[in-house]
């Protein structure tokens, strides 16, 4: 750690600087809570694992987080799936600056999904997709340090996602064999998969989160 | 920050975890591979008017070698059209396969999936010269004929919409189609269950038959105009016959005709000291094929009333008469409830009292006929006629 934090501020400490240090911290923790608590309509109440690590320079508006979340529920007595793997990388400019990160920001996020999803014996989808777009939201602190604090966050873009529907039971033999199939009726050895494809302008992502600031260190003022 | 990477990847790792159910693409083991249909064509044609004796023009060896027989002729050779739309049944043509055959039966493999075909007749024409026109779409395929000659009538007249009248012009006449068979079965399944096939060992194969019937999209009228009382009053005739307010086409996929009325030509012939309900008279006589009235449906029974929304058009039928003192005239008569009555083909009767017809005063050979008989006199002149 020692070797990394003049590297972090971009200048070395020197002995003739005077300047009383400040303490920052190098990266927040975050959580959405709306991944966390996911209710999904036609599913139900689908928990998932949302975390996300934003690394906060010592000084200046912006910043940088990569996210990931992951959701795996399958209730195969209900013909029932919801599994998401979404990773997001962010860069975020905050209004205010002198390292606050606070207040309110914009952002500009890509991000790369994978996805398993069905709500019954006919309607089920498998694919992956891709996108971006813009973001924007407003962050409190919760504590007198800021480390800890909470955010609400709208995010505006395209998705692009290549995926396949699938079905429970044989569609061409209409046979009940316990087996999920693609849902395509054409010559085995013609099928391609991902065959199907999907585009989506429009809110992407909505989030309540908390983070906490990691790995205090000092800063020149 | 040590634990960075561990956590990193983790998240890479839980990117490659295997997201469930495991998919398997139908179809695999299924051993019908492209199954073969035999398609087998009937051709129906359900008329009850009995010609020979509602029609007493006679047809002779002659009108046939002039205008060929008056009844439907067995086809020789059909187009096929085949479209298959996947795994949805109604969905829209994305492509079609075209091909002819010269039998009422074939056989060809078929993907799994649904289909629809469509079979039309080839058209056998006497002379060589088809002038019904194939338009052919993804969606539908229609017919039309070619133009013929003009003549000089009132547009609205020529319509035949009874209440309107304007300035006469000359307008196109159409020619009359030839008899052509059409049928279009849909969303044929082809199934990959081998219950729905018999196999022949002998081709090993696996095959299935659909029965298809085509039925005529073009009827047949037959015309007789009965001269009485023609002690040589009527001298004789030019031949020239049109009929007003028919349907300018149909649509092959479900034999339902257009609403673009027309004026169709044909032919007809005089024949001399004839016997029309026993008393002697002069009869002119002619064939005369038509895709039919304006919005009508195809032929599903004999006979059958027209139900189509275009009864306020009117069917006129335009013949020129030759006097004595060889003054031509052309004549009109009102056909409309004849036609409607038998929308789907039979014998038209006219009925005229010599005696009453009133000799052109000033005999000009053809001076008096509304037919135009060349193309040229009537180039610039609309077809369609907006109504």
């Amino acid at each position: 750690m020692s070797l990394l934090i003049p590297i972090l501020n971009g200048a070395a400490q020197t002995p003739g600087n005077v300047a009383q240090p400040q303490e920052g911290r190098v990266v927040a923790v975050k959580t959405n809570l709306v991944h966390d608590f996911a209710v999904v309509p036609q599913f139900g109440f689908a928990p998932g694992i949302n975390l996300q690590l934003e690394y906060l320079p010592l000084k200046g508006h912006y910043t940088g987080s990569v996210g990931f979340t992951f959701t795996q529920h399958s209730r195969e007595q209900e013909f029932k799936f919801f599994q998401i793997r979404d990773l997001q990388l962010e860069l975020r400019r905050y209004f205010k600056g002198n390292a606050a990160y606070k207040g309110p920001y914009l952002g500009a996020y890509a991000e790369g999904v994978m996805y398993g999803i069905g709500f019954d014996k006919t309607r089920g989808w498998v694919g992956e997709g891709a996108g971006g777009g813009l973001s924007a939201g407003w962050v409190w602190a919760l504590d007198k340090k800021g480390h800890l604090k909470l955010e609400v966050s709208l995010s505006l873009g395209v998705l692009y996602s290549r995926y396949d529907p699938f079905v429970y039971g044989n569609p061409i033999t209409e046979t009940d064999d316990g087996l999920y199939y693609y849902d395509y009726m054409g010559k085995a050895q013609d099928f391609q998969r991902r065959n199907h494809q999907f585009f989506w302008f429009g809110p992407t992502n909505a989030g309540i989160q908390i983070s906490y600031a990691l790995f205090g260190r000092k800063k020149r003022p | 920050m040590k634990r960075i990477p561990f956590i990193l990847w983790a998240f890479l790792l839980s990117l490659s975890a295997c997201i469930r159910p495991e998919l398997h693409i139908p179809g695999q083991d299924i051993v019908v591979e492209e199954p073969i249909l035999e398609a087998e064509l009937d051709v129906v044609v359900d008329m009850e008017t009995d010609w020979s004796v509602d029609w007493q023009y006679d047809w002779d060896a002659t009108d046939d070698a002039i205008w060929g027989g008056i009844g439907y002729d067995e086809p020789k050779g059909y187009q096929v059209r085949r479209y298959f739309t996947g795994k949805e049944p109604d969905a829209p043509h994305t492509d079609v396969e075209a091909f002819a055959i010269t039998e009422t039966k074939f056989s060809r493999h078929f993907e799994f999936g649904y289909y629809d075909i469509l079979f039309w007749s080839d058209i056998d024409s006497p002379d060589g010269t088809q002038v019904l026109v194939i338009n052919e779409g993804l969606e539908t395929v229609t017919a039309t004929t070619t133009g013929t000659r003009g003549m000089v009538r009132s547009f609205s007249k020529m319509a035949g919409v009874r209440s309107a009248e304007d300035e006469p012009g000359v307008i196109g006449l159409k020619n009359q189609p030839e008899i052509f068979y059409a049928a279009y079965p849909e969303n044929i399944y082809i199934s990959h269950n081998l219950e729905d096939y018999d196999y022949d060992p002998a081709r090993d194969v696996y095959s299935a038959k659909i029965e298809t019937q085509m039925r005529p999209l073009v009827y047949i009228y037959l015309i007789q105009i009965v001269l009485q009382n023609n002690d040589g009053i009527i001298k004789g005739i030019n031949g020239n016959a049109a009929m007003s307010g028919m349907a300018s086409g149909t649509c092959l996929n479900t034999g339902h005709t257009n609403d673009e009325p027309s004026t169709v030509y044909f032919n007809i012939r005089l024949k001399h000291n004839r016997l029309f309900n026993d008393e002697p008279c002069d009869i002119i006589g002619g064939k005369f094929t038509t895709f039919g009235l304006c919005d009508m449906e195809p032929q599903t029974r004999a006979g059958s009333q027209y139900n189509g929304s275009r009864e306020d058009l009117n069917n006129y039928l335009f013949f020129d008469l030759i006097f004595s003192n060889d003054g031509v005239t052309t004549f009109s008569v009102d056909v409309t409830d004849q036609l409607q009555s038998q929308s789907h083909g039979g014998v038209v009767t006219v009925v005229i009292d010599c005696d009453k017809l009133q000799t052109p005063e000033t005999p000009v050979t053809n001076a008096g006929s509304l037919f135009v008989p060349s193309v040229e006199d009537y180039e610039e002149v609309y077809w369609e006629l907006e109504l």
